[in-house]
């Protein structure tokens, strides 16, 4: 109940500054509204990551042990995010073998590619989607202008991984503030 | 017990749409009524557009401003210029006639001015996020219509994750303004033609000094307001961008005694009021009439309305109202400010349920057609079966009433949309709730639980 009476109090206060001139308001809404951080889909039937937009179709892409599979967004036109980014990371994903490791990476571009943080999953024989989140160390990254998914291999042997991006949007990363 | 548990969660699943965020509207006053949320701004991702839509009536007969001002707060958010961007369509739609634009708004940061109102609007207080949305056209709300409005925010993809309150507010000017000078005070005397040869204003300070009053004259408002016992308006002063001065100034108001006498206004008992925007009420002035000017004293700037009420000869009358007949005796020269009460405010009172044509108020039932002396049309308009419509202007992006795909093509296109900045689909998820409402309701059901347990004998 106080926090709703601080608001009203800044609001009243704000209403008596700015207020200068002949115009009245006759009319007033008020209501919470929660933004989330941007949602990163991933498209391989286009190669790119979508920026908030799920794929229209679905695509999968294998690579092996000793290859990744990188892609990334258009350019966002060099924004800056000032708090401290965890990622949030879904894919689904499997193997031709049995609990391979697989490295995601959350990058970002600015004049060059940089990773923000990666995590380590382990993959089954079995299509599944894994959830998991890693946090960046930087308070704040300034002119960015693309983000990148990057999935890289740990195995040591001969292993195919396989990854797919859906109209479920079952292949992304989402940014959230470390709390 | 299992009635009780019932009944809270019955409580619990009615609560959130109940006090569902409203749109709350001055009722008692113009421009805007009827006020609806039809949608409200929803849980959304950074970089993706959440809307909200609102409907409200507009019973003025002239065309009205509306300014859009959209403030965002949250607790400890330091906010950048491009947190959030804007845009607005406004979809007004005449009652009476298939008439109806598309109007789009666009919002701007402050500070932002408005020649058309002479407001200036300061930048906002830090934490807080503010946009007025707007059209360049200014007046943009049709004379009796019925208005859609649409706005949509988009959150920058890279604002930090939060929650954010949300305030909308829907701005108009009071009226449209007759005149809009500047007073030039020397040594303490200004004076303003209004409408030769009667109609002036004269300022005298009782200090000499040298100043600017930046005035503002309407002939009539939208505000409906008026004083019980004076609702009859002459002319109303807006001083309040007039910056302020020492000591007290005696204004003076030359009305025209012929409009007075067509009317059927009673001379004697003019004065000037002034509004008390914080409560909306008109406070009457000191002031008092002398041969054929309105004096006030006034101690301040602000917004100033001349109000008089009818005059009554000194005759029997007999005033018919309901299905009864009543007499009334009337002395006009005990006409004061302090005119006899108990027929003041019967003749009042009915007068105020009704329009009358003629008292400077456009009000439900009045139009350009039926009484322009209210509901004049603005410089550009010209009265079309009681609606003030733009002069046709081929080539301005309005298909107007005159208008057609011959005579106007760029105008009047066989198919017109509005393009708009197009977003994508974001994920409605949760309610905005009204604090206020559902903190009543809650007690309300609470208090009736509690009645039911006791009764039932549960604790």
């Amino acid at each position: 109940m106080r926090k709703f009476a601080m608001i009203g109090i800044a609001f009243l206060l704000f209403v008596s500054i700015a207020y200068a001139g002949v115009l009245s308001y006759y009319g007033k809404i008020v209501g919470n509204v929660n933004v989330q951080g941007p949602i990163f889909y991933a498209d391989f039937s286009q190669n790119k990551l979508l920026i908030n937009t799920k794929p229209s179709q679905s695509q999968s892409v294998s690579f092996s042990d000793s290859e990744s599979k990188f892609i990334f967004s258009d350019d966002i036109g060099g924004v800056s995010f000032n708090y401290k980014i965890k990622c949030e990371f879904s894919l689904k994903v499997w193997s031709d073998s049995e609990n391979q490791i697989l490295r995601l990476y959350c990058r970002y571009y600015d004049t060059s590619w940089h990773d923000l943080c990666y995590v380590d999953v382990t993959v089954s024989k079995t299509p599944t989607v894994i959830t998991t989140s890693c946090n960046s160390g930087l308070t704040s990254i300034t002119n960015v202008h693309r983000f990148g998914y990057r999935f890289e291999g740990q195995s040591v042997e001969n292993v195919k991984y396989y990854i797919e991006s859906n109209s479920d949007g079952d292949t992304r990363f989402q940014l959230d503030k470390v709390s | 017990m299992k009635k009780l548990i019932l009944f809270a969660l019955f409580a619990l699943l009615i609560i959130p749409a109940l006090a569902k965020a409203q749109l709350v509207c001055d009722e008692t006053s113009y421009p805007f009524r009827q006020c609806q949320v039809i949608k409200e701004f929803t849980d959304v991702v950074a970089g993706n557009p959440t809307e909200a839509e609102l409907n409200f009536v507009y019973k003025g007969a002239s065309w009205a401003p509306l300014v859009v001002r959209i403030n965002v707060s949250s607790q400890g958010y330091t906010f950048s210029e491009n947190d959030f961007i804007g845009y607005g369509l406004l979809t007004t739609k005449a009652i009476n006639t298939p008439v109806s634009m598309n109007i789009p708004l666009k919002c701007v940061l402050p500070p932002v001015s408005f020649e058309q109102t002479g407001d200036n609007f300061a930048s906002p207080l830090p934490n807080n996020f503010t946009l007025y949305c707007y059209n360049e056209t200014f007046y943009i709300v049709m004379p009796a219509s019925n208005n859609t409005l649409k706005l949509t925010l988009v959150p920058n993809v890279a604002l930090i994750p939060s929650q954010f309150n949300f305030t909308v507010e829907l701005m108009t000017d009071i009226g449209v303004p007759t005149i809009e000078p500047e007073i030039n005070i020397t040594n303490g005397f200004g004076n303003l033609s209004i409408n030769p040869p009667y109609e002036k204003l004269e300022f005298y300070f009782n200090e000499s000094q040298n100043l600017t009053v930046k005035t503002l004259v309407y002939s009539s408002i939208f505000y409906k307001k008026v004083p019980k016992e004076r609702p009859f308006s002459l002319i109303f002063f807006d001083f309040r961008n007039s910056t302020p001065f020492d000591g007290t100034v005696q204004v003076r108001y030359y009305f025209d005694p012929d409009e007075i006498e067509r009317n059927g206004w009673d001379k004697n008992n003019i004065r000037f009021y002034w509004l008390d925007e914080s409560t909306g009420n008109w406070y009457l002035v000191d002031s008092g009439v002398k041969d054929n000017y309105v004096w006030a004293n006034l101690t301040h700037f602000s917004l100033y309305g001349v109000f008089t009420s009818l005059y009554y000869p000194p005759v029997q009358q007999q005033i018919i109202y309901g299905g009864g007949t009543t007499n009334y005796y009337y002395n006009v020269t005990n006409v004061t400010q302090n005119i006899t009460q108990p027929v003041e405010k019967t003749v009042v009172e009915r007068y105020v349920e009704k329009a009358v044509c003629g008292n400077g108020i456009c009000e439900v039932g009045e139009s350009c057609s039926n009484c322009p002396q209210d509901c004049k049309c603005p410089n550009g308009y010209q009265c079309q079966e009681g609606i003030c419509l733009p002069t046709p202007v081929c080539g301005n992006g309005y298909c107007e009433k005159g208008e057609t795909p011959d005579n106007c093509p760029e105008d009047c296109k066989v198919t017109t949309t509005t393009t708009l900045p197009t977003g994508i689909t974001g994920r409605i998820v949760s309610i905005a709730t009204n604090p206020i409402v559902a903190w009543s309701i809650a007690t309300i059901i609470i208090a009736v639980a509690l009645v039911f347990a006791f009764k039932r004998k549960i604790f």
